[in-house]
């Protein structure tokens, strides 16, 4: 018996009308692995997404988590489960300061009761004590904790992006869907994230997926990776693997592009 | 004079205080679904009726059930504070009816508009129906033990028009810590923000609205108990006028905003306060006048940050 993987897709189908966003895409995600997805824009990577965490419900296919079915759930109960997501257009709340963009995500770290919270009874304060103490935490690890107090609306656009981040870390996930993260980051913003992703899947025990366009720094962080196509999986394996693959060279030459592992993003 | 420019200002502020209340209570849901809840006038004359009823008031003999009554009466406050609970629980039936059915449809907020004012109609008219057409004063014993009247600063105010003021202040600032400072007021404010991120952040969006609607129809029905005592009920219609002038003050306040519907609520009463008695007839034109004047300046209402977009 060997341990179920922790995130499965199984012929997971999109259909919008009569646009076909994902057609039968199976994979597996392994717990502790950083797992990338790559294909040109309009390929599906953030519709599967919006399917894993539960704001579009698939049109056939099913999503398993650690082997039991969650195709469906509401994102809310998703979210309890241990999985979070950043988006690539970035979310925040821009009416709300930094810190409370974290309070907001620390809700139900730890439980407690919403009488409780009424009373103001020492269990209560003592939750909210925790929640504020863990938000410091995330702040000062993603280096925002200067901006603590700052609207988000008014962040530039490298701590928005890592608030996003802090937000999502903030729910205590097991499995981290980031959309794009690297999107609009200079050359040097990118190396600092790539080593923060890393050092975040230590420090929280995670297990990340990744949407990139950026080739050379998915290869050089994912472990696996899975190449999506005009809604199709066109290849699966490790960042070497999937460079050789000639499937991924043609969908890339058509494309205008090839991926390689030393420079020339695509676009 | 001074003293009565400080009576005026202070009747003003009281008035204000209750259409802060309405206007609270739209700004509750509408921030949340971003549509106006036409059903909150009518919770407002429920709010009112249960005060009358929980204080042990008998229904008239025009009513459904002539002369019948609770076998307890509570005293006031009491059964205000009971009423604006079971008035919360009105609008969470409102919500379950006229709201639920459209949103699983995905329908077009215009819809909510005709399916809310109708289930106001509706309940307008049941209440009608038990209690009768004509109007209602409080038992004299609702106000027992408060002093007819206080002086303060040279000027008399009648008592009971400083209560409405200590109440809705209560109320107000309840409500705004509750906002700030709680679990469950950030994760309201962070669903009215925006519903899909909060909902992967594992906020259940559908028990937000929930409490929002609850708490809306709790503002609602303190108002119409506080108008019950203050001065009256005079029909069943009477959450209707407040529900109107509500919404005025909501969008006089801006749209979404709490602070603007404080504002716009103190606004709103003091202005109409200082018109002269023998001009009272001028009031509502006077209000809306304002209304018109301050959107013609600031589209967005006097707080109003933008144009709230929800699709």
């Amino acid at each position: 018996m060997t341990m179920p993987p922790l995130l499965e897709v199984q012929d997971l189908t999109c259909r919008f009308g009569g646009l076909v966003a994902l057609d039968r895409v199976s994979f597996a995600v392994q717990p502790g692995e950083i797992f990338g997805l790559i294909g040109p824009n309009g390929a599906g990577k953030t519709t599967l997404f919006n399917l894993i965490s539960g704001v579009t419900t698939p049109t056939a296919g099913s999503v398993l988590w650690r082997g039991a079915p969650i195709t469906g759930l509401a994102p809310h109960r998703l979210n309890r489960l241990g999985l979070a997501r950043t988006f690539q257009n970035l979310r925040l709340f821009d009416g709300l300061s930094v810190r409370e963009n974290l309070l907001v995500a620390l809700q139900r770290r730890p439980r407690s009761g919403a009488l409780a919270g009424l009373l103001a009874s020492p269990s209560h304060q003592q939750a909210e004590r925790q929640r504020q103490e863990t938000a410091w935490q995330l702040l000062e690890e993603l280096g925002l904790s200067r901006l603590a107090e700052r609207e988000a609306g008014t962040l530039a656009y490298g701590d928005r992006r890592r608030l996003e981040m802090a937000r999502a870390l903030a729910t205590g996930p097991q499995l981290l869907l980031l959309d794009e993260p690297a999107a609009g980051l200079n050359p040097s913003e990118k190396d600092d994230l790539c080593q923060l992703i890393a050092a975040l899947r230590q420090r929280h025990q995670l297990t990340v997926m990744i949407i990139e366009h950026h080739v050379p720094l998915l290869m050089r962080l994912c472990d696996r990776m899975a190449v999506l196509d005009f809604g199709v999986r066109i290849a699966l394996g490790s960042p070497e693997q999937v460079r050789r693959d000639p499937k991924v060279i043609e969908a890339y030459l058509g494309s205008g592009s090839v991926p390689s592992a030393s420079g020339g993003a695509a676009p | 004079m001074i003293d009565t420019l400080l009576q005026t200002l202070l009747n003003g502020a009281a008035s204000g205080g209750v259409y802060a209340l309405v206007a609270l209570g739209y700004t509750l849901v509408f921030s949340v679904l971003g549509v106006i809840n036409f059903a909150l006038g009518a919770l407002f004359s429920l709010g009112g009726y249960l005060t009358y009823l929980l204080m042990g008031g008998a229904i008239s003999a025009n009513g459904g059930l002539p002369g019948w009554g609770l076998p307890f009466g509570l005293p006031f406050p009491l059964a205000l504070l009971l009423a604006a609970a079971l008035t919360g629980l009105a609008s969470l039936g409102v919500e379950r009816l006229a709201f639920t059915p459209l949103r699983r449809r995905n329908a077009e907020p215009l819809l909510y508009l005709i399916t809310s004012l109708g289930a106001g109609l509706v309940l307008v008219n049941l209440l009608q129906m038990l209690m009768g057409a004509e109007g209602y004063a409080f038992p004299a014993t609702a106000l027992a033990g408060l002093p007819d009247a206080v002086v303060l600063g040279g000027a008399r105010i009648r008592s009971v028009q400083v209560l409405l003021l200590a109440v809705c202040a209560a109320a107000v600032i309840a409500l705004t810590l509750w906002l700030e400072r709680s679990r469950s007021g950030r994760a309201l404010k962070a669903v009215a923000e925006d519903a899909t991120t909060a909902r992967l952040l594992g906020i259940n969006s559908d028990a937000m609205l929930r409490l929002a609607f609850l708490l809306s129809g709790a503002l609602a029905g303190l108002g119409g108990g506080l108008i019950g005592v203050s001065i009256s009920l005079p029909g069943p219609y009477v959450g209707i006028g407040y529900g109107l002038k509500g919404l005025a003050v909501l969008v006089l306040g801006g749209l979404g905003s709490v602070p603007g519907a404080i504002a716009g609520g103190l606004l709103m009463g003091l202005a109409e306060a200082l018109v002269p008695g023998e001009a009272s007839g001028w009031r509502d034109a006077l209000a809306f006048a304002i209304l018109f004047a301050v959107l013609l300046l600031r589209p967005t209402g006097l707080l109003g940050r933008r144009l709230v977009e929800k699709v």
